[in-house]
């Protein structure tokens, strides 16, 4: 469903005199449909890099991103116009970092809601339910359910980040640690949703920090190079 | 995404011009005033595709050429050169039954229609807001009033229609329709900024041209009017473009963003790449300098 070809990714610092920085190069991998794949390797390696290259955040320097997409046939995300990516994005592709993206005034529930209600064009109340049976599973207490995510606690708010990337069921879910600052508990939980995911036909590609938490979870493990 | 609207070489000039003009301005040359003969290349070749339902940002320092762009896209001023044209869109074909070349998605350049032609293909349009608002309201006259006059134009005639939709949109933008009979002047800020909303909202346009909106606001009540773009958006499926200086406006409400400088887009990409891996010198230094 996805093959990295030959990507390499180097930035070029213009406030530093064009200094280049190489972050990846000629990394290859394919990740095939209904997989849990593992990127591992050490800090300053390029895993995130590499995540943020298939998501197009980053514009890769070289190399292919071949994906297998359900609506547009196979594609290279490394070179597709920018109106297919924001395309792929909403309806086959999820993103999910350690940070949870807030918009501002917009509360927890209806935060989890949104993604279910536009791109599963569901109805707002079965939205409403699906994102709280979600968040409940995540222990996020209900009297925080209209509270607004920017004032919680950093595990609160991976937590409500985990469930707002699963609620819409991408076809692919990267995964940029999401699970750095939750508790054993919690990040068993956040797992387990993941690996259902997997099991309902979702493509995974993620970075966990927990190198034991992830040999549990993924199907295979791919490293990323030591020196890029 | 189907296109709304595509720009193509938009140029406006004051001045001139002469040989020398073209390697003595814009972004790599730092200004946008040819030294040679003093035109100013307030906007040069900008060239994009606005999607329908999409938000376009338009970020740069102030004389980079963004409200000028603005301008030209409002009919405002007129364009030294380029083309505008809108995709088949029923309100415009009906206000301009020969705006359409027979059979043709797209229209004719709209920057080459007579006054009296961009005032209508604007009424059936477009909405715009301005960071000022004196510039988009008569600051003396009844907010009701403002709303419609601007009806008036679009070919209204019942006073009565007329006091309904007004109250509507006001009611609509949070202003009390109490205070629909008392002019802007006697606004706050963020109320003035909402009336022009309205007023830009009545002719029911799938375009929303916002030029720095909420510049100058108290963040509260900056916060107000962005949930107000972003709920009218979603509500009325608009399409925007969105004048900003501030990165913040830019992400929250824009898919995709270009980069001005000296007249000249000097980058554009989608919004999280060009806020995590800018490509060109000025957009890098734009993003380093944002507070966090």
């Amino acid at each position: 469903m996805l093959s990295i070809e030959n990507l390499s990714k180097t930035f070029r610092l213009h406030m530093l005199g064009g200094l280049e920085v190489p972050a990846v190069k000629d990394v290859s991998f394919e990740v095939r449909e209904g997989e849990f794949v593992g990127l591992s390797g050490p800090s300053g390696a390029g895993k995130s890099t590499v995540l943020k290259c298939i998501h197009r955040t980053y514009l890769p320097t070289a190399g292919a991103v071949r994906f297998a997409s359900r609506r547009l046939g196979p594609v290279d995300l490394a070179r597709l116009p920018e109106g297919e990516i924001l395309e792929l994005r909403r309806t086959e592709i999820g993103f999910v970092s350690q940070f949870l993206r807030v918009i501002p005034r917009v509360g927890a529930l209806d935060l989890v809601a949104e993604p279910i209600r536009h791109r599963l064009d569901v109805p707002l109340d079965e939205a409403r339910n699906r994102a709280a049976a979600l968040l409940d599973r995540l222990r996020i207490p209900r009297r925080l359910f209209d509270a607004y995510p920017a004032t919680f606690s950093g595990g609160e708010q991976q937590r409500v980040n985990i469930a707002r990337a699963v609620g819409w069921k991408p076809s692919l879910l990267l995964l940029d640690e999401p699970t750095a600052s939750l508790d054993r508990h919690s990040a068993e939980t956040a797992l387990q949703l993941l690996s259902e995911l997997r099991d309902e036909g979702c493509t995974l590609l993620g970075i966990f920090h927990d190198p034991e938490l992830l040999s549990r979870v993924a199907d295979r493990i791919i490293r990323i190079g030591g020196e890029p | 995404m189907e296109p709304l609207l595509r720009a193509h070489g938009l140029t406006k000039r004051f001045g001139p011009g002469c040989p020398a003009c073209l390697e003595s301005t814009g972004a790599e040359a730092g200004s946008n005033r040819c030294p040679h003969c003093g035109t100013v290349w307030a906007c040069r070749d900008v060239s994009f595709v606005l999607h329908r339902e999409e938000a376009l940002g338009i970020v740069g320092e102030s004389g980079s050429g963004k409200s000028t762009l603005v301008r030209m896209l409002h009919f405002d001023w007129d364009s030294t050169s380029g083309f505008l044209e809108a995709a088949r869109i029923p309100a415009l074909a009906e206000a301009l039954p020969d705006l359409y070349p027979d059979g043709s998605p797209w229209s004719r350049n709209l920057l080459a229609l007579d006054r009296f032609r961009q005032r209508k293909a604007r009424d059936a349009g477009m909405g715009i807001v301005y960071q000022h608002p004196q510039l988009g309201l008569r600051m003396g006259v009844s907010s009701g009033g403002n709303i419609a006059e601007r009806l008036l134009s679009a070919g209204w005639r019942s006073i009565g229609a007329m006091r309904a939709r007004s109250a509507s949109l006001l009611e609509r933008t949070e202003i009390p329709v109490s205070r629909m009979d008392e002019p802007p002047r006697n606004f706050s800020g963020g109320m003035q900024q909402r009336v022009q909303i309205a007023k830009a909202l009545s002719g029911d346009p799938p375009l929303l041209l916002l030029d720095e909106v909420t510049t100058g606001l108290d963040l509260s009540v900056q916060a107000r009017v962005l949930d107000l773009v972003r709920a009218l958006r979603e509500e009325l499926k608009l399409s925007m473009l969105v004048v900003s200086h501030d990165l913040g406006v830019i992400n929250l409400l824009c898919q995709r963003t270009m980069v001005m400088k000296n007249g000249q887009v000097v980058e554009a990409g989608l919004t999280d790449q060009i806020l995590q891996d800018p490509q060109h010198g000025y957009t890098q230094l734009l993003v380093a300098s944002q507070l966090q």
